[in-house]
């Protein structure tokens, strides 16, 4: 009897385990894509003109996340000098956008978050009111500004 | 000012105990509501309007709501506090005005007399509590002043390393009851 009540319990919790029919598979891979190919775009087009000032190397990390379990994402380490700048992927499923890197320095922590495609925000602020710019080479100088040393 | 003009600045706005009490019971239900559809809406994959969730994920949010809880309780014994100070200040105004003739009324009105405007709660008003011949006052005077040093670590911003009162430190429920039992010590006063 306890049995079956527990059998129809996990049944019922199965059933209802993924009410919106997301392809978590497919969200995790677009999102891995999208990381690469921003870490692209920073290497071949914002910083291609400053190539013999900035080391780059990719490293995966290991991410666990709710509903999207664990997988393998590369951070971007960009040593400029003695400092380096990591950006470290957070997760694809968060509040507002479609994933979150975390740049972080000597000097502080910055967010920019996937809206989709090619697009790329820098969080400016969120209280108390949400200010988002876009990521663009002067934008990502902007960022660099902030999280590395005066 | 004289002491009739002193009744007239008070403002009738003093929250009850017990009215605090109920907010403080509310928000953990509020909270966990909020929490609730927050993650149902991220289970659907939806977009929130709110920015202060925004770029957030499942984890920042749950640390982000058991801070809002613990908030919740350092707010409403902050809140609970001042209940207990309103109360006794308004008592005292009302004693020196009124003029009677007991032994509270006369201590409060020489304090009156010889501080003016710079009324202590310690010193002017609860010591002149803890001295009356009342079941159980001295007790929950004593309980009450020992837990002051929360209420000034709460009051003024929770800047240092508090050194409480009690050893186990205080929570909602402790200083509700320290609070509620020096009321209703008070308000068995005949006088």
């Amino acid at each position: 009897m306890a049995q079956d009540q527990l059998r129809a319990f996990l049944q019922e919790k199965k059933q209802k385990a993924n009410p919106a029919n997301i392809d978590w598979g497919a969200k995790r891979d677009a999102w891995i894509k999208a990381v690469n190919d921003l870490y692209r775009t920073i290497e071949e087009d914002y910083l291609k003109d400053a190539k013999h000032d900035v080391e780059l190397t990719r490293q995966d990390t290991t991410v666990r996340e709710f509903f999207i379990g664990v997988y393998q994402v590369p951070e971007l380490f960009l040593r400029v000098g003695d400092e380096e700048v990591i950006f470290s992927p957070q997760g694809a499923n968060i509040v507002g956008a479609l994933g979150r890197i975390d740049v972080t320095g000597l000097g502080g922590l910055a967010t920019i978050v996937w809206q989709g495609g090619n697009h790329w925000s820098v969080v400016v602020s969120r209280t108390p009111s949400l200010e988002l710019v876009e990521l663009t080479a002067d934008t990502l100088t902007d960022v660099l500004k902030q999280v590395m040393r005066p | 000012m004289s002491r009739r003009l002193r009744l007239s600045t008070l403002s009738n706005e003093e929250e009850s105990l017990s009215e605090l009490w109920e907010w403080r019971e509310l928000q953990p239900a509020l909270i966990n509501a909020e929490r609730a559809r927050l993650f149902a809406a991220l289970e659907r994959g939806e977009s929130l309007a709110e920015p202060r969730y925004f770029a957030k994920t499942k984890e920042e949010l749950d640390s982000n709501f058991a801070f809002q809880s613990t908030e919740t309780d350092l707010l409403s014994m902050l809140g609970m506090f001042a209940c207990v100070e309103a109360s006794l200040r308004v008592d005292f105004v009302k004693r020196i005005t009124y003029r009677r003739k007991d032994d509270v009324s006369r201590k409060f009105r020489a304090a009156d007399k010889a501080r003016a405007k710079q009324i202590r709660l310690e010193e002017d008003v609860l010591d002149v509590w803890q001295a009356q011949p009342i079941a159980g006052i001295y007790r929950a005077v004593s309980d009450f002043k020992g837990a002051l040093k929360l209420r000034h670590w709460l009051a003024q911003g929770r800047y240092w390393n508090a050194k409480l009162g009690r050893a186990s430190g205080y929570n909602a429920l402790d200083v509700f009851e320290i609070c509620n039992r020096l009321l209703c010590s008070v308000a068995a006063y005949a006088g």
